[in-house]
């Protein structure tokens, strides 16, 4: 395919920047509602229409607007208003009661309720509102595939294009397919679905297969558990992920792409779709793209609810209207994957790099990261940390640095334990490698993966078996049935740690779980065998302790392996509250007010329930 | 092109694009698998054929990575052979293993020391594949002792509502293989992996029995399964044969290459042969429906002569004797005989010659009787393609026939037509497995097929703009009015052009055509349009795909009505003197006037009857009447002479398939009782008679004969009888051209009988024994012996499953069971035609017309 001569988006760029202008400086209050999946579940739709009604109400005009996530997961709901001839600034937990404050104090007013703020985009200071990029949470953080997240109307083409939106396929249009996998190939950029592959390299083996068609996916199933970076790319900026689309099927020389996206995801879907619309409209998509002879389609497909779908060999047969089983390597599927076809498979976020790359050039790229591993990686923080959310590092960077100076460290006073990388095929690390740089081979060295970037922080409350049987029976549970290691192993070593965590296993359980998970890890046939042992194996190399204390001495540490432990109240320590005996859902415990309370062992289920109650500290697990 | 590569270190060739185990069982390296099969395309699942390959990552599987000049393949390192260990005790913690690690097990095997115990296998000794199962090789070979797992056994019902096979998932080690042969290998699919993960398990479309799934009962998952799930419920306990023989299947005419498998001179089971015309695949018939029929217990075993109406078992000598004198004052046109079309080659010439040479007539016809006897008059230059070439057709036409049901093994080609891209169009008074695949699917009324079939021609004639010759049969076609074709076909003229449009773009075209509802003419015109086709692009062909085992064969051998061998007709005089000269006979020029009116009339006295016919009252006329065959019929009781004949198990000789091929059987047992071959008893006869050139001793000696005398047989000979056999000539009969069809108006409906009746033969009987009848579980998928009706069309006339009803046609009538079904269009009756009882002329005009008119109703 030649390069394509004289392609003007020049009328629509010049139309989109003068109401991108507009909107930011034209008058109107801009109001915006993060109302993504995260938000939403926080109730960002009963902010929404608060506002509609204060606005309503008080007759005044302004643009409201649902974007969506910026990252700050635990302080969802939040609001951006940009006042005109004000910079814009963020709120945080956000009611409908304190909705009505902000129209009326801000929007009306002359207080920018200071008290509410997260902070503000530049500008000149304002009461004292910090800047947001420099809260602790966002300055470590490198945002280039989220950067419009939050802040652009995902539903609006024409916002995307203001803010640089296309740029990168237009560059790419004027160079050859060849000129665009060398520029790649010094970016540095590799497969972010968990692999790590150089993805300069899978784009020309199957440029270099002879047969024909040639087909994109677009792996958008994100199974990992707790993993939402995907969702919250679609969802805030789904052009992001097209123009990266376009990118990689004009440089492979394919006419087709499918975005394989689980059904789970409603909302993504439906910003997709409306995406895939308008770059009909705009001549984006379809025959000749803006006058030139680059074809291309976009369809997209839905999963039906299979983690196991996210390997691509497995992900290609559910696009083929099969069982999502995987499928053994060689061939591979850039050389014979989609009904034969060389196919490229990419990650959501690996495609939303590419625009970037492309518009900015590989130098500019490769100036985060480290050598052999460039750029930055978007995280899904979770766990037992301050701040919780969506981030997005430069690689390389430290776990401390994560989970301490960007999640805030450990809440309650607890000590750090581990934390887990990569999903439910991750490892969990302990404090011992808190200084590992997160690339690619420290993980992988360390025990762990990347995977796609999920990141669970855990404290002394976790138990290191219990979260080994956890994950575990997820991957079990998902496992497709084709070959035996994954099938009857995971199901085997599974038995071992659930009889563990009753109390019911000994030392031979130990050695028998080492086997069975090196023989899963090494002769599985993709990677959901391969990695579902991780949990296990990490566990066993770092808290082996844990398990012997389970087998031995019939005790959970973590005091949590609800065979194992029993929940008492200390008489000094009860204060006769009643609040114990009232929340316990099987009145197990019994005590006169103001007199010391106690817990029948016979009766008590182990809910936990007094234990979270009890404002005195005064329930104690042993 | 071979390439090299190393594999523990010893230096090997093979061939590019093999596979690291190809290359390595080449090279005679043991490299242990389960779930690979020759036959079917790489897995991978089981992973223990893990090898350790330099430069690739990991343990990549041997049976799916292609070999790379200069690979370095380990195979066999100890961590290598720790890692398979484990993999089989995996597996075996979810099969029961108790005996497999057992120490006792050699000593149990042969000395029988543990207890037994009959019901849910739970060990290798009370399991049907012991000794011949996978698993036991394989904890032999990594000399596991022990397993270090809890038994997790599923304890699953065992699957035993299907006939002719049980299926044990509890035994299932989910190899895939029986799916992927399903699916992959039968086109069919009624296999599938279901639910998932550590619940997955094999099973039909929502757990029902394998007969509401499809499943043709073809065998071929119970052939690959590697352990005792699929077993064979006739030969579940049989082990292993003492030896296996060779030979052809004895029902349908596709004559596929079949395995006996012997034990103390029974057949204990039948499997297809790789190799043959069916390429390693059966059918039901062929593999679940012989071991019953062969030693079924009224199997005839000994001569029998009636002495004051009671039956006396007589020696050979004395039966043949009797024969031979009753049957000498009947020479001429006293005497008739009708053979058998399950009768191989060599029968069939020794009894037309016996009847031409000792008995002087030729009075001969076979029966059941086939309403084409005569192709071979129509396609004289050898057109007929082979079943070979039905995968490479551009557009497959089939007519009249549901071959899934009568000859399933050229379904299996058809499906794999399908997948090679090619066009499907069947022409069929019902629904077929395979109307449901196809891309256009015609019902025309039936007797309207040569309408369709010439509009087709005729818009293909137009769009192909043919020749600029408008004599004979292209003037009939540009005469012929494409409206009359609508009108009596009640199709649209949409459908017909879609037809022709499928036939013209889909070269070459392969027909395929059956007997079901379908009649000479329109065999002519199908014979015209492979003649059209050939005429634009040169590449057309037709197969027969009706009749027994034999039918093709004992046509060549002259015993259709009126025929010599070769095809010559009775009246050729060059040809009744080369038969005079070879076998030094004077031989009649008369056919007589018909056997039946011949019996009816009282001229024809005496009968020989080796084949099948319907017992008719008439029979009481004959003075002597002899039959010959497996087991005892409704005939018997009108016979004075029963003599035990061998069935295709215990003989040798030849059968001679609808492509023409020859193929030689081989004897697996010994006749059972004094049963002998036929043409072994007819020669004893005409020797008894005082004929010469009856001095056979083998069956060999026959073939020879049949080599040197019958015109198209000059190559056949034991020699070139090995692998695929040898295709016989056809007698060259003139220049390729087209028949006239005589486009005669439809007479109008008998309002008398308005349903029409239209016979389909699924070939269900062998030597007069109904395969429904001996074969357990036969029953379930066949129902003999009723007439099937359109479900409305039953409810109106009041008529539930399983009533009798009485079919009257003008000429007689017929008593029967009723099967109303969805499968039949209104106004339309079926049935199987050597499944019922009635008259002679009822089934011949039947089978001549195609259909008939008839009025059914309850009795």
């Amino acid at each position: 395919m030649s390069p394509i001569k004289g392609i003007n988006l020049q009328k629509i760029r010049q139309e989109a920047d003068s109401e991108w202008k507009t909107l930011n400086q034209g008058g109107k209050p801009r109001i915006l509602v993060g109302s993504a999946t995260c938000g939403r579940a926080a109730g960002a739709l009963e902010v929404l229409k608060a506002f509609k009604r204060e606005l309503a109400e008080r007759k005044i005009t302004a643009v409201l607007t649902e974007v969506g996530c910026v990252g700050l997961c635990y302080l969802e709901p939040i609001v951006g208003i940009q006042k005109s001839g004000y910079p814009l600034v963020l709120y945080q937990k956000v009611s409908p009661q304190k909705v009505t404050e902000l129209v009326e104090k801000w929007l009306q007013g002359n207080d920018p309720c200071p008290e509410y703020a997260l902070g503000k985009i530049e500008g000149e200071s304002l009461n004292g509102i910090p800047n947001l990029f420099e809260l602790p949470m966002l300055a470590s953080q490198v945002r280039i595939v989220l950067k419009n997240c939050g802040f652009i109307d995902p539903k609006k083409i024409k916002e995307y294009i203001a803010n640089k939106g296309y740029q990168g396929l237009e560059k790419t249009l004027e160079m050859k397919p060849k000129e665009v996998i060398e520029e790649l190939r010094r970016a540095g950029l590799r497969g972010r679905g968990g692999a790590g592959f150089p993805t300069w390299r899978k784009w020309e083996i199957c440029r270099d297969s002879p047969a024909n068609p040639k087909y994109l996916i677009c792996n958008a199933d994100e199974g990992d558990p707790g993993a939402f970076m995907n969702r919250s790319l679609i969802e805030g900026d789904p052009h992001a992920l097209l123009e990266g689309i376009l990118i990689a099927g004009y440089t492979i020389g394919a006419a087709q792409a499918y975005i394989y996206i689980r059904a789970e995801y409603p909302l993504a879907v439906e910003r997709l779709e409306l995406a895939i619309r308008q770059l009909g409209d705009y001549g984006l998509l379809g025959k000749g793209i803006l006058g030139s002879d680059f074809s291309f389609s976009i369809s997209i497909k839905k999963g039906a609810g299979a983690f196991v779908c996210g390997e691509e060999t497995a992900l290609i047969s559910s696009i083929e209207g099969k069982r999502g089983m995987p499928r053994p390597r060689p061939p591979f599927p850039a050389v014979a994957g989609l009904w034969g076809k060389p196919t490229v498979i990419n990650n959501v976020e690996t495609l939303a790099t590419l625009p970037h790359i492309l518009r900015n050039g590989a130098n500019w790229y490769s100036q985060y990261g480290t050598p052999t591993n460039k750029g930055t990686k978007t995280f899904a923080l979770a766990g037992k940390v301050e701040r919780t959310g969506l981030i997005e590092v430069p690689l390389g960077i430290s776990l401390r640095e994560i989970v301490y100076d960007i999640g805030g460290g450990i809440p309650n006073g607890n000590e750090f334990k581990a934390v887990q990388t990569g999903g439910p095929s991750g490892g969990c690390l302990p404090a011992a490698h808190l200084d590992l740089p997160v690339d690619y081979e420290s993980l992988v060295e360390a025990g762990s993966i990347m995977g796609s970037g999920g990141m669970i922080v855990m404290d002394e409350r976790t138990c290191a078996v219990d979260i080994a049987r956890y994950f575990l029976s997820f991957t079990q549970k998902e496992s497709c049935g084709k070959c035996v290691p994954c099938r009857v192993g995971t199901k085997r070593m599974l038995e071992i740690l659930e009889r563990v965590t009753q109390g019911e296993g000994d030392l031979e359980d130990l050695e028998n779980l080492d086997t069975l998970a090196e023989t899963v890890k090494n002769s599985s046939l993709c990677g959901l065998g391969q990695t579902a042992p991780n949990p296990v194996l990490t566990t066993l190399k770092y808290f082996r302790q844990e398990y012997e204390a389970h087998i031995v001495e019939r005790r959970c540490p973590a005091g949590v392996c609800k065979q194992l432990i029993a929940y008492s109240i200390d008489p000094e320590k009860c204060t006769g509250c009643e609040a114990c005996k009232k929340t316990c859902p099987v009145q197990a415990i019994s005590g006169e007010k103001k007199g010391p309370h106690s817990i029948n062992q016979e009766i008590c289920t182990k809910c936990g329930n007094c234990y979270e109650i009890c404002k005195f500290g005064a329930v104690i697990i042993q | 092109m071979k390439i090299s590569l190393i594999i523990n270190d010893q230096e090997i060739r093979a061939e590019r694009g093999s596979t690291v185990l190809d290359a390595a069982q080449g090279a005679g390296i043991y490299i242990p698998t389960l779930c690979h099969h020759p036959g079917l395309p790489p897995y991978g699942a089981c992973r223990l054929c893990i090898v350790e390959i330099e430069g690739m990552r990991g343990l990549p599987t041997a049976c799916t990575t292609p070999i790379v000049t200069g690979m370095v393949i380990r195979t066999e390192t100890p961590q290598i052979q720790d890692y398979r260990r484990q993999i089989l005790q995996l597996i075996l913690s979810e099969h029961p293993y108790t005996c497999l690690v057992c120490e006792e097990k050699e000593q149990c095997t042969a000395y029988q020391t543990t207890t037994r115990k009959s019901e849910v296998t739970t060990g290798c000794q009370f399991c049907p594949n012991n000794n011949q199962c996978d698993l036991q090789e394989l904890v032999d070979y990594l000399g596991i002792k022990q397993v270090n797992l809890p038994i997790a056994y599923r304890g699953l019902p065992v699957e035993e509502g299907d006939p002719f096979f049980e299926r044990d998932y509890n035994l299932c080690i989910l190899c895939g293989r029986c799916v992927r042969v399903c699916q992959e290998v039968r086109g069919l699919g009624a296999l599938a992996f279901t639910y998932r993960g550590n619940e997955a398990l094999v099973g039909t479309a929502f757990d029902r029995h394998l007969l509401e799934s499809g499943c043709q009962f073809c065998g071929a998952c119970v052939d690959v399964c590697p352990t005792g799930a699929l077993a064979e419920r006739k030969s579940k306990w049989e082990g292993i044969p003492d030896h296996i023989i060779s030979t052809i299947c004895p029902y349908c005419s596709l004559g596929c290459s079949l395995d006996l498998e012997i034990k103390a001179n029974r057949v204990v089971r039948t499997r297809p042969k790789e190799g043959g015309i069916n390429q390693g695949q059966a059918c039901l018939k062929g593999r679940f429906g012989i071991v019953e029929m062969v030693h079924a217990e009224d199997r005839l075993k000994n001569p029998l002569v009636k002495r004051e109406g009671r039956w006396v078992e007589t020696t050979w000598d004395l039966a043949i004797g009797e024969v031979a004198q009753r049957l000498s004052p009947y020479k001429g046109e006293g005497f008739a005989l009708i053979s058998s079309p399950n009768c191989t080659n060599e029968d069939g010439y020794v009894l037309q010659k016996f009847s031409r040479t000792v008995m002087e007539s030729n009075q001969i016809e076979f029966s059941p009787p086939y309403q084409y006897p005569d192709y071979g008059r129509l396609f004289g230059i050898d057109n007929s393609t082979n079943l070979d070439e039905i995968k490479n057709a551009g557009c497959l036409l089939t007519l009249g026939t549901d071959l899934s049901l009568s000859h399933g093994v050229a379904a299996v080609e058809v499906k794999k037509a399908l997948v090679n891209g090619a066009k499907l169009l069947v022409i069929n008074h019902r629904e077929t497995q395979l109307s449901r695949l196809s891309h256009l699917f015609l019902q025309p009324t039936p007797g309207s097929v040569v309408s369709l079939l010439m509009g087709i021609m005729k818009m293909i004639w137009e769009k192909g703009k043919i020749g600029k010759d408008r004599k004979g049969f292209p003037q009939t076609l540009e005469d012929f009015d494409l409206q009359q074709a609508q009108a009596a076909t009640t199709l649209s003229q949409e459908e017909i052009a879609e037809a022709a449009r499928l036939i013209y773009h889909g070269q070459p075209l392969v027909a395929l055509y059956g007997s079901g509802g379908i009649n000479y003419d329109c065999l002519y015109a199908l014979y015209n349009l492979v003649w059209l086709l050939r005429m634009r692009v040169g590449s057309a062909g037709i197969l027969p795909l009706f009749g027994a085992n034999n039918l093709f064969g004992t046509c060549d051998m002259g015993l259709a009505p009126g025929y010599l061998p070769g095809w010559k007709g009775v009246g050729d005089f060059q040809a009744r003197s080369h038969n005079e000269r070879t076998w030094e006979s004077r031989l009649s020029g008369r056919v007589g006037g018909g056997m039946i009116p011949g019996i009816e009339s009282g001229k024809v006295k005496a009968l020989y009857l080796v084949g099948e016919i319907p017992p008719l009252n008439y029979l009481q006329k004959l003075d002597f009447l002899v039959e010959q065959g497996l087991y005892p019929t409704k005939i018997s009781d009108f016979a004075d002479v029963l003599l035990p004949a061998a069935s295709f198990a215990e003989v040798e000789g030849t059968f001679t398939n609808l492509e023409g091929r020859v193929q030689r059987l081989r004897r697996g047992i010994k006749p059972l009782g004094r049963a002998r071959p036929d043409w072994w008893i007819c020669s004893q006869i005409a020797q008894k008679m005082g004929a010469s050139g009856f001095e056979y001793r083998r069956s060999s000696q026959i073939t020879e004969e049949i080599s040197r005398v019958v015109p198209g047989y000059e190559r056949v000979s034991i020699r070139r009888l090995r692998g695929k056999g040898v295709v016989r000539a056809y007698p060259p009969l003139g220049r390729w051209k087209p028949i006239p069809l005589p486009l005669k108006a439809k007479p109008p409906r008998d309002p008398h009988y308005p349903f029409t009746l239209i016979a389909e033969d699924w070939l269900l009987h062998y030597r007069g024994g109904s395969l429904s009848k001996k074969v357990r579980g036969m029953e379930l998928i066949h129902k003999e012996g009723a007439v099937e009706i359109n479900k409305p069309d039953a409810v109106r006339l009041g008529i539930a499953d399983g009533n009798m009803v009485k079919l009257q046609f003008r000429g007689g009538e017929l008593t029967l069971v009723a099967r109303p079904t969805e499968e039949l269009p209104q106004g339309i009756l079926s049935l199987n035609p050597n499944s019922i009882a009635g008259s002679w002329t009822f089934i011949k005009t039947l089978l001549a017309e195609g259909s008939l008119a008839v009025r059914i109703e309850r009795t």
